[in-house]
């Protein structure tokens, strides 16, 4: 007796030999597959290859696809990101502009300098981000512009100390900016001991120390502080240093 | 072969799947960025802000400011030319007062010189110059 099968689509029972059910018309695996081999049999040995060879590698044409549309992808949002990034941040652009005109600049940062123009000199730097240029052109300013730097950082605080808002509603930061200007200061005097024994160009050399002098005069004009006392207020302690100073504004 | 070669492919696709989220997540950061930046241009150039730590006559904050946004740049970026030149008076009238204690004619000439330019150029803002000067001639 044959053997029979039960449709799993609709239940009715037909020979194992049927390819497909005679009631509904699906197709019976098994019996598929020997369909399927016998037309294979019946196609040329080349033709054979050639389906076989479509089989095997069906799904790595669409594996490759996904992948190129990733790659693409990426691609892209790289581009955006960096354009996003690039348009607001051109420290990079800058730095390149000094490296390629550092000639230029650093004869425009002697004449600051020669003019005694110390601020300039120091907002000309980080305006062309020449403190981390590379070029050689600048090394002639390797230690008068950490001085410069520091008296920078010291006449700034002393700005924002001498010209603060009086007005009892504003926002007072006087605390703030002497303890800032008190810090720079200490620095200021710590990177000038260390640089001026480095510097061995005379001209750079007296640079640093009219920085000095400038800052020892400021803090006589407008600390009300004499000689001596300038003196004594530079040998004190940085905590000391503020409180000597807010005696000076009135806060004690 | 096949089989070897689809393993590898699928472990590229998860490669690239990773790769491309956290390019996505790069992206839209970037995005916030430019928002950030763009918000941050907007609050800075608020006339308003100046106007108000002018009237409280916080020329500390103005020049405040002027340094930091001389970190980027020489000139005065759009908007923010009257603050430029108050902050610039600022500091000039106070570096003249250094040059003056110093006795240092040639630089004190050039800052007087280089003030008379500023103070013509402050326009409705010429009150600040006086205030400036006032606030140097009675530190402390």
């Amino acid at each position: 007796m044959a053997k029979m099968i039960i449709c799993a689509s609709c239940g009715a029972e037909f020979d194992a030999d049927q390819v497909r059910c005679p009631y509904c018309g699906t197709a019976y695996a098994p019996a598929e597959k020997e369909e399927y081999d016998e037309k294979i049999e019946e196609l040329s040995k080349s033709e054979r290859k050639d389906i076989r060879s479509a089989k095997r590698y069906r799904g790595l044409g669409r594996r490759a696809a996904i992948l190129i549309a990733l790659v693409i992808g990426i691609i892209v949002m790289s581009v955006v990101s960096s354009y996003n990034y690039a348009d607001h941040d051109n420290e990079e652009a800058v730095r390149r502009d000094s490296e390629k005109n550092a000639d230029t600049y650093a004869t425009e940062m002697d004449t600051y300098l020669e003019r005694g123009d110390y601020v300039e000199c120091v907002s000309f730097m980080y305006a062309h981000e020449i403190w981390t240029a590379y070029s050689t052109e600048f090394d002639r300013f390797r230690c008068v512009k950490h001085v410069a730097r520091c008296y920078y950082e010291c006449i700034h605080h002393m700005e924002r100390i001498v010209l603060r808002s009086t007005d009892g509603e504003y926002f007072d930061k006087l605390d703030t900016d002497i303890s800032n200007f008190c810090m720079y200061l200490d620095e200021f005097y710590e990177v000038f001991e260390a640089q001026r024994e480095s510097e061995k160009d005379p001209k750079y050399l007296a640079y640093m120390k009219d920085m000095e002098e400038e800052l020892k005069i400021a803090m006589k004009a407008y600390f009300d502080m004499d000689d001596a006392e300038v003196a004594e207020f530079l040998d004190l302690s940085q905590a000391k240093k503020g409180v000597r100073l807010e005696e000076v504004f009135g806060r004690e | 072969m096949n089989k070897k070669a689809k393993i590898f492919m699928n472990i590229l696709i998860v490669i690239a799947s990773l790769v491309f989220i956290i390019s996505l997540v790069d992206m839209a950061g970037s995005f916030d960025y430019v928002k950030k930046q763009e918000e941050k241009a907007a609050d800075d150039s608020f006339i308003s802000v100046f106007e108000y730590k002018l009237s409280h006559k916080a020329y500390n904050d103005i020049l405040e400011t002027y340094y930091v946004k001389r970190l980027n740049g020489m000139e005065a970026p759009e908007g923010y030319e009257n603050i430029w030149n108050v902050a610039e008076y600022s500091h000039y009238a106070f570096m003249a007062h250094i040059y003056e204690a110093k006795g240092d004619k040639d630089r004190l000439d050039a800052c007087a010189a280089k003030l008379e330019v500023l103070r013509n150029g402050l326009g409705d803002y010429k009150t600040a110059a006086s205030d400036v000067d006032e606030a140097i001639r009675n530190a402390p």
